[in-house]
This record gives C-alpha cells, structure tokens and sequence, in this order.
C-alpha cells in the first residue's frame, strides 16, 4: 500500500499544475497587501501572528476546493481517459487498494498544501502587518473579537488548518465520485468550480438548507476553536462523515464495476 | 512446448449497449507459444485482450491464466503478466526510468537492478533520465517492451509491438520477442496488423472478425495446406487450359499474368510441367506461388468464413 501511495504523490509531484497551484497560494498572500494600500481592509485587527487564521477561509472557500478539483481530474479522470490508470490494473493491484492509495495522496497532498499555506501566511503576515502584540481575530461576519495570548492563538490557528483537512477531505470525496463520470478533466474542474459557486449562492437564498450543505462545514475551525460550540462540532463530524463515507463507498462500486475501456 | 495451456479461453462475449462486440471465442494458447491475434479493425481484438486481461468483464465466459481464474482470482492470474495495451501510454512529465519505477513500485520483490537490465534490452539507457514527453514513438513503443517485461512475466501480451519503429528497430523488437520466447520460455499473445509478422514470428495464429473466430491453427497449417499454387508463363495459354481442365490433381485454373494461375495438389508441379510439353506446350517459366497469410486472410474476412 505505501508503494502505491507513494507512486500517486510521485505523479503529484511531479505535475506542473502543483506549483502553478503553490504559486496561486503565494499570491492570495498578497491580496491583503493590496486591500491595505487601497484602504479596504477597515479596522479589522491583522497582524502576523492572526493572519494565517484570516486567511483560512479564503484557502477553505475558494482556492482550496479549486486546487483540489484539478488534482483529482488528474488522478482519476484523466488518469482513465489518458490509458495510464489501465497501467496500475494490470498488475497485481486490486482496484479497492488502488482508489484507497489515491484517496490517501490526496488527504497528504492536502495535509502538506495547508501546512505551505499556513507557513506563507505567518511570513507574508509578519512581513505585511508586524507580528504584533496580542492574538485578535475579528470575525468578519458577526464582527466579533476573539482575543488569545500569542501561545494559544498559534495552538488554535495550528488547530483550526487541521481541522479543516476533514471539511476538504470529504469535498474531495463527492468530487472524487464525479470525476468517475467525467470524459474530461477540464470539465470536472469547470463543474466543481460552479458547484461550489452554486453551493454559496444556495446557502444564501435558502439558509435552512445550510445544514447540510458541504460548504457550511468548511468553517469547522470556527465552531471548533472559536464558539467552542460542542453541539456544532458534532453535527458537523456526523455531516462531514456522510459526505466522506457515501461518494467514497459510491466511487468504489463505480470502480470495481466499470469496463476499462482507455 | 509441451502442451500445457498458458491461456484458456472459453466461449466470451461481450456488448456495448445493442452493439456485439465478442460473441462467443474460445481458443487456448500453449506455454512457449507465439500467440498471433489477427483480424481486421473492429474486429474485437482490443476488447478481447482487455477481457483477458480483467479490465473489461465479460458478460460471459471465462479467461485462466497460467491456471488462474481471471474473474475469480485476479491477483494470481495476473502476477505473471506483462502487457502493452493499445498504444503505450507513459506518464509524460515522468522519465523513462520513473515511469518503469511506477510498476516495479506494484512489485515490491523486484530488485532496483532490473529496471537497468531492461532499459538495456530495449536500447533505452542512455535516455532514461529524460522525460517520456520528448520520447519519439518508436522509443515509447521500446519502453513499453521493457515496462511489459519488467516484472519477468511468464506471460506477454503485446498489441502492434512494432507500430512506430523504423525497419532496423522492427527488426530488432521481432528478435527479441523470438529469442525471449526460445530462452526465457515467455509465452507471446501478440495483436497486429502486420500479417508478414505473424509470419515472420508467431508459430500459432487465432484470425477474429465480427467479434468471431474465423480460423486458428498453426501458421504452417494455415498457409500450407493440401494444395500449391504455380504461376506458368506461356504463349500458349488457351492450349494449356484445354489440357489441364480435367486432370484430377489441378483444383482450380484460372488466366494470369502472362499465362496462368493454377492451384494444384502439392508436390505435383513438375508433373504438371511434364505434360504441358509432351502436348507441345511451351512453358517459359513456372513459378510456386506461396499464399501469404495475408491472402488467406483477406479471402477469410472477405468470405465471412467461420471456424469448424
């Protein structure tokens, strides 16, 4: 199993549109930057030791759930429609071990995508805005503060980028089950791009339907260090495990049922 | 050889949608053989060798491998396969040797060294840290060869194993195949449209069209028959086609160029000669004329013959 995960992080790796990703990252960076020069960025409180934390949800609403689209178009969907996935299945390699060890590169990829993230941010934040004294983080919606020591602020922003692996793990894994209906990797990513717009614009115009929408749990880190709201937390892991478990348990039928035909 | 069936396959079929792709073949492939699959495009080859393979399953039938159940026993059946599906198909942005990395990772007992002795097989070394993305095709046609027998395979399925190379390079690749399967005892199922290269090296040909089997035999047996075929150059081709309707050793007469096309019972030409002068017939020249596989093939699929 470690040789095959370690072949599908080779791949990975070795593809361009990683770094052109990374590269995409260390540019959101630098958004705030200009925010500041054009004077948007209001009186909320940022500093280098909460920017990270501001930054999450930018990674966790936009680029993340982009990046991950096209990394899964290329482990599966052009994986398929290129021949190579034919490669892996004739050889002694069962078609369930194959999808786990795809599965596992991906939560790795996106463990290591965050922990870049969370690194840009604490540079590009100190760089930007000083490190500053105390730990202050506004939330942009209520408007409210929540104030920590430094110590506790870095164990919650450490925190809050590892919780969010569940919430992008499992909008991996509905994507993971359409990229096994996709001809096209271009497409899927074209049609997760407008999933998750649609999925903002319908937890706008019809907010009882929130709760169980995927994207509502990409605040995870929230409910879980900020409101410290138990009750949250555990409809978000109930949630979070039906989006994971279901398309994981749906992509594995689709798998070991489909006609290689590449 | 000693008879033993590598490959056994019984009675697949296979459709997409209403379309009939394999419709009940069957054929087993003996250890040491050099397994020819011919047929015309469309035939069913390519789905036929996914079934085998396990990537397509069949609504019916079965496939073993060296003893092991496709369907039932993947794992095992498939151990000691290699295989160029198709075109081969590589990682791009990978090297060479990457790419060969790739399957030898789905073998964890391979040794590190192997990958070296088959980039030096197929000629491959001196590239192998380049990635397969500036390779020319008749190259990534050689590192396909090479990942197909990374794994010391007892078995190799090949599809159009020389598409892209040049003459020398067809050359080199028919070789290797012919002294892989005399020294190392690997067994070939190989799919093409060369017909010459069956020739040149399969010693068992299975011929598919419309999804069925049309013949299967040895290529000797196919190609040779009861009967030869000899083109007679003469002046007197009216006078010498009197002569020889009725003689019970010639099947069939028919003009050609210059003169004659006359199949007869083998062995007989000169006979044949004998009696065209004794009747004053001048003969300038006669010629045998081997009926290539490829003949034979084109007068199969044309003739929507099946197999007894």
């Amino acid at each position: 199993m470690l040789n095959l995960i370690k072949n599908e992080l080779i791949k990975l790796t070795a593809n361009k549109k990683l770094y052109v990703g990374m590269f995409i990252i260390l540019g959101v960076n630098l958004l705030p930057l200009l925010e500041m020069v054009t004077g948007s960025l209001g009186d909320i409180p940022i500093a280098g030791q909460t920017f990270p934390l501001y930054m999450l949800s930018t990674y966790l609403n936009v680029v993340m759930p982009i990046f991950i689209s096209v990394l899964i178009a290329d482990m599966i969907t052009d994986d398929y429609v290129n021949g190579t996935l034919t490669l892996s299945l004739i050889h002694p390699v069962s078609r369930g071990r194959l999808l786990a060890a795809k599965v596992l590169a991906l939560a790795t990829m996106i463990t290591l995508l965050l922990l870049y993230s969370l690194l840009l941010g604490y540079v590009f934040g100190s760089v930007i805005f000083g490190w500053g004294e105390q730990f202050i983080y506004q939330d942009v919606v209520s408007e409210t503060n929540y104030t920590f020591s430094a110590a506790t602020g870095f164990v919650i922003t450490l925190g809050s980028y590892a919780v969010s692996i569940a919430p992008l793990l499992a909008f991996g894994m509905v994507v993971l089950l359409l990229a096994f209906h996709f001809n096209s990797g271009g497409a899927l990513v074209g049609t997760c791009i407008g999933l998750v717009i649609a999925l903002s614009f319908l937890g706008e115009i019809a907010q009882g339907l929130r709760p169980v929408l995927i994207n509502h749990y990409f605040a995870l880190f929230k409910y879980a260090f900020l409101d410290k709201n138990t009750a949250q937390v555990m409809v978000a892991v109930l949630v979070l495990g039906a989006y994971s478990i279901v398309p994981l348990m749906l992509s594995l039928r689709t798998l070991k049922k489909k006609d290689i035909v590449y | 050889m000693n008879g033993e069936h590598v490959i056994e396959v019984k009675s697949l079929r296979k459709s997409f949608g209403p379309t009939k792709v394999v419709d009940g073949i069957g054929f087993n492939v003996e250890k040491g053989d050099v397994f020819g699959f011919l047929g015309p495009n469309g035939a069913g080859k390519t789905t036929t060798m996914r079934m085998m393979l396990g990537l397509v399953y069949p609504d019916e039938g079965s496939v073993t491998i060296n003893g092991y159940n496709i369907a039932k026993d993947f794992l095992n059946a498939i151990r000691g396969v290699g295989a160029i599906v198709e075109t081969p198909r590589f990682y791009p942005y990978l090297t060479g040797r990457q790419n060969l990395l790739q399957i030898a990772n789905l073998h964890p007992r391979l040794p590190g060294s192997r990958i070296d002795e088959v980039l030096d097989m197929v000629g491959l070394t001196g590239r192998a840290a380049n990635r397969v993305g500036t390779y020319s095709l008749g190259m990534k046609q050689r590192l396909g060869i090479a990942r197909a027998l990374l794994n010391h395979p007892s078995v190799v399925f090949l599809d159009e194993p020389t598409n892209g190379l040049d003459p020398q390079g067809m050359k080199e690749i028919r070789e290797m195949i012919s002294q892989l399967a005399l020294e190392q005892d690997i067994t070939f199922f190989i799919s093409t449209h060369l017909l010459h290269e069956v020739e040149q090296i399969c010693n068992k040909v299975t011929i598919l069209n419309k999804g069925r089997l049309i013949a299967r035999g040895t290529v000797k047996e196919l190609l040779g028959k009861d009967n030869e075929l000899v083109e007679i150059s003469t002046p007197d081709a009216g006078k010498a086609l009197e002569i020889l309707t009725g003689i019970g050793y010639v099947k069939s007469v028919k003009p050609g160029l210059g003169g004659l096309e006359v199949e007869l019972e083998r062995g007989r030409s000169a006979e044949l000669n004998g009696l065209l002068v004794s009747h004053s017939v001048m003969v300038n020249y006669l010629v045998p004329k081997n009926q290539s596989l490829e003949q034979f093939f084109i007068e199969l699929t044309e003739g929507g013959h099946q197999v007894a």
